[in-house]
């Protein structure tokens, strides 16, 4: 007796096969139909929901220049400067939804919905709703781009230490670090760890120093990192222009 | 015939599933698996070779086609996993080396990623075994309950 059970099997396999060595060259085909089909899964914001964005982005601009004025204002008592009129400088940030994270586990990497159309650019710094970093942009297309977070393994930034102390922030999976320290002797537990953006005047804050140590034969100390930013649930992130 | 047919589409739409599970992460970052390896083991143990290396091929590429970085690394370790878990069981067709083998194919997907992102932490890595084990078993019983496999071969 005939049995088509097993002969189709093979069949569907072999052509499920075929189907799928035709679609190869594909990938960047695949990576559009799916931030296409995905901007539709997650939930849009209604007009309410639009407006409590617009008041986000207007409440942390005002933070942060806040911020500002309070960083102008210690430099000069520290130069022993008179006090200098101050003009509010327009923060240019751009909020956006994070669309989708990177199916590793390892990876902290996200797609976000805004991209060129937008103007966004390579390297651009995002911060979550209290001001606090949390990434930087690493890959743009029209209308999407991915975003890397601190803690991603291939995060790096240039970064300042309290007062004195610089070094390279180097991004882990629950172990971000301070490489090429110093002078670590001067620094201690609870220091600011923060990043200078060419466009703003003050530092934008990423977390605080948890414990500083040094090897015996090494040159350089062990900075780790406490991050301020717990914002992957909200999904709310503002990009710095 | 219609058994079989019913069986390969269930078990497809258990790895999309998974995949979406892995792409928009509904629990955040608080969940140290990944959704989409569980259903490559699951697939591996349970179904046969062919079918098993052609889906783990189809998603792996999937999975690289929606990362980030050139090298489809997915694509490789998910085909070695389906043919090394078939090899085992091939050579060794009993109960506890479905166990074994379902610990060792963790191990290897932490080895890689180790590998790929020159870093290792061995909290993380603890907490991506500890959270993939429970997950796994319930997964399995989940999928036992709606697939209704003919020979009762999980783990």
């Amino acid at each position: 007796m005939h049995l088509p059970s097993k002969l189709n099997s093979k069949h569907v396999v072999l052509l499920a096969l075929f189907i799928f060595l035709l679609l190869l060259p594909f990938k960047n085909l695949i990576d559009n139909i799916f931030v296409s089909f995905s901007r539709n899964l997650t939930i849009t914001p209604t007009q309410n929901l639009q407006k409590i964005r617009q008041l986000q982005k207007k409440n942390l601009s005002l933070s942060l220049q806040i911020r500002e004025l309070y960083y102008l204002k210690q430099e000069n008592e520290r130069l022993k400067k008179a006090l200098q009129f101050y003009q509010g400088r327009k923060i240019n940030l751009i909020g956006a939804d994070i669309i989708s994270f990177d199916p590793s586990g390892w990876r902290r990497i996200v797609i976000v919905d805004v991209g060129e159309n937008r103007g966004i650019t390579k390297d651009l710094y995002a911060v979550d709703d209290e001001g606090w970093l949390i990434g930087k942009i690493v890959d743009v297309r029209g209308d999407f781009s991915r975003l890397i977070f601190v803690d991603d393994p291939n995060f790096t930034a240039p970064v300042f230490v309290g007062t004195n102390s610089f070094g390279l922030l180097k991004g882990g999976v629950g172990n971000v670090k301070i490489l090429y320290v110093e002078n670590g002797e001067e620094i201690e537990a609870k220091d600011k760890v923060w990043l200078k953006i060419p466009s703003l005047t003050f530092p934008v804050y990423i977390g605080e120093v948890g414990r500083v140590s040094k090897d015996t034969n090494s040159l350089f100390w062990n900075v780790e990192v406490k991050l301020f930013s717990k914002n992957y649930p909200s999904h709310k992130i503002f990009i710095i222009q | 015939m219609v058994d079989l047919k019913e069986k390969n589409v269930k078990i497809i739409l258990i790895l999309f599933i998974f995949l979406l599970l892995d792409l928009l992460r509904p629990f955040g970052y608080f969940i140290h698996t990944e959704f989409l390896f569980l259903g490559i083991i699951l697939l591996s143990l349970n179904y046969p070779f062919l079918l098993s290396l052609v889906l783990s091929i189809i998603f792996g590429y999937l999975k690289d086609a929606l990362s980030y970085g050139n090298i489809p690394l997915n694509l490789i370790e998910f085909s070695c996993i389906a043919i090394f878990i078939h090899y085992f069981l091939y050579r060794f067709n009993k109960k506890i080396i479905r166990l074994i083998v379902f610990f060792m194919a963790i191990i290897i997907h932490v080895f890689f990623n180790v590998i790929t992102t020159r870093e290792f932490n061995f909290i993380f890595s603890l907490w991506f075994f500890m959270h993939s084990v429970p997950m796994f078993l319930l997964i399995n019983y989940l999928s036992k309950k709606w697939v209704k496999t003919l020979s009762a071969e999980y783990i």
